[in-house]
């Protein structure tokens, strides 16, 4: 019995290839509408927004994460300010969403798509690669 | 065969529909789901279901819906459809259905059938697909259980509270009452027990002639918990709670044939995450006195505690390791207060493996193997042919599952 399970084992090892991606993640910057005003953020507080942890502005609107998922800086933002792997953070969301805590946040397809809806949605925070932040979007400074 | 047929037409219901609809039908509405399909087969024992010959009924399917009616109000539901052989709820269920009203981050109000946090992962126990493994640890997570520790049907108050630059702390306290299903094996072992005592009774005035059927009714459920989230790192720490009492009614009668109380359950829990490494342990007792017919019939803590750790190499890969155990009786671990049965049913140790891969964003295929020690649990029940379950025994579960 233990042998056939091991066999079945090897069997999905070799017939399912991993996808094994080098390539190194991109630098980004977290972005927002430049007439959000703000004071100084802490990489905590964005964490948490970005998270679902902090609802709403200083000015009382609600924070709209954006998460800009199939561009090259996805992965060194989820690693280096959310301390999570894109799986592991992908999954959170759906724990969230599957056991009824909260619905999901905007995937954007790409750097254009994250620009529009900024532009459209001034509650919203997202990040960018650093050649991708145009107007009306601006970095936002975040402190330790 | 209509199981199978169901299943089928639901899938190819979803593969056709994903494209079609959007889900975000408008930014305040929402609608997501997922079909899970798979097998299991065990050695000596079966579990959960008639798992001796491999069996395929093993289906779960689950379609939410939330809409963001105001800035702070949130109404959400999810329908759930489990077959796992003769022991679950082979129909649709309301998995859970809330009105959510959040005026701030730190107080929260759910009001309605609301997931229970216990541990780490109980409320999102439906969403197998999610975890490293196929089946959450048993100590912990058991099975058996499953429908009475899912969900509460009341209110609770929820939300995070920042503790400077230490991180985060989640709350969530709630009251209500819990649900007992009829096709359970929770109420089978219960039926079993009540008719075993009436063929065996021969003086007590308490208990009926016959055995036609039973109801359990809930007689309050709190409790709560805490997560402590870590600014430094992904690091969880959790406690959670609750109380509960429950009696069983036999024969329609206005008396209660069976009282059980849950004087204290409690789960302390550690999640770790670095790099692509989890490491996860928790450790639980639950002090439970269950009285029939005026004779108690248990008194005492259990005892559960799992360490578990994943690795992620590639991207869409995680390999897990689990070894897991469970104590019937904390203060009797080698079941010597019960000597008519085999010592080994006072205990269960799992040891596990499983494989996880992604296969793309939406559709994730997962196979395990456990070599068991043990028949605690409830394993009686779904092993009828035998006077006791074979003492060492193991199983094997594949699962595919779709989500969007």
């Amino acid at each position: 019995m233990l042998v056939r399970f091991f066999v079945i084992f090897l069997l999905c090892f070799a017939l399912l290839r991993p996808d094994v991606s080098a390539a190194p993640a991109q630098e980004f910057v977290v972005v927002v509408h430049k007439d959000r005003q703000l004071g100084a953020v802490t990489a905590h507080d964005v964490r948490r927004m970005f998270l679902g942890k902090i609802s709403k502005w200083p000015d009382g609107q609600r924070v709209l994460p954006v998460y800009n998922t199939k561009d090259g800086a996805h992965k060194g933002f989820s690693r280096s300010l959310l301390n999570k792997s894109a799986a592991q953070l992908k999954t959170y969301w759906r724990k969230r969403l599957f056991s009824g805590q909260s619905m999901m946040p905007y995937m954007a397809d790409n750097s254009a798509e994250v620009v529009a809806y900024l532009t459209e949605h001034p509650n919203a925070i997202s990040y960018l690669p650093l050649d991708a932040v145009v107007e009306p979007l601006k970095p936002l400074s975040v402190g330790k | 065969m209509k199981k199978i047929q169901l299943f089928v037409l639901t899938l190819l219901f979803l593969l056709l529909a994903t494209p079609l609809l959007a889900f975000d039908l408008a930014e305040s509405l929402q609608i997501h789901g997922f079909v899970s399909q798979g097998y299991m087969s065990s050695s000596n024992n079966n579990f959960l279901t008639e798992s001796r010959s491999g069996s395929y009924e093993f289906t779960d399917l689950g379609l939410n819906l939330n809409w963001m009616a105001l800035d702070n109000l949130r109404l959400g539901g999810q329908a759930f459809y489990r077959n796992l052989g003769n022991y679950s709820e082979d129909n649709i269920t309301l998995d859970w259905a809330l009105v959510d009203y959040q005026p701030s981050d730190w107080l929260g109000v759910r009001l309605g059938k609301v997931k229970m946090p216990l541990g780490l992962y109980n409320e999102t126990r439906d969403s197998d697909f999610l975890q490293p493994m196929i089946f959450l640890p048993q100590s912990i997570y058991d099975e058996s259980r499953r429908d009475t520790n899912l969900a509460y049907i009341g209110g609770g108050l929820y939300g995070n509270l920042p503790v400077g630059s230490w991180g985060d702390i989640d709350y969530h306290v709630f009251t209500g009452e819990s649900t007992y299903p009829d096709d359970s094996i929770l109420t089978q072992s219960t039926n079993n027990s009540i008719s075993e005592s009436i063929r065996k009774n021969k003086t007590n005035p308490l208990l009926p002639d016959s055995f036609e059927s039973s109801e359990r009714k809930s007689d309050g459920l709190y409790g709560g918990a805490i997560v402590f989230n870590s600014a430094a790192h992904d690091l969880r720490l959790g406690f959670s709670l609750f109380r509960s009492k429950n009696n069983v009614y036999v024969n329609g009668s206005s008396t209660p044939l069976m009282e059980n109380t849950v004087k204290r359950k409690f789960v302390f829990s550690l999640e770790y995450l670095w790099r692509d490494w989890m490491f996860v342990s928790e450790y639980g007792e639950t002090d439970r006195k269950t009285s029939q017919a005026g004779k108690v019939t248990m008194d005492g803590p259990s005892q559960s505690w799992y360490v578990m750790l994943s690795y992620a190499p590639f991207e869409r890969w995680t390999f897990t390791v689990l070894y897991d155990e469970f104590y019937r009786l904390k203060y009797d671990r080698d079941g010597s207060t019960k000597p008519q049965s085999p010592s080994y049913t006072a205990w269960r140790k799992d040891l596990g493996g499983a494989i996880r891969y992604e296969i793309n964003d939406d559709w994730v295929l997962k196979a395990e193997y456990h070599y068991i020690d043990g028949s605690a649990m409830q394993l009686n029940v779904v092993n009828p042919d035998k006077a006791y379950p074979d003492r060492y025994w193991s199983y094997f579960a594949a699962k595919l599952s779709y989500s969007f």
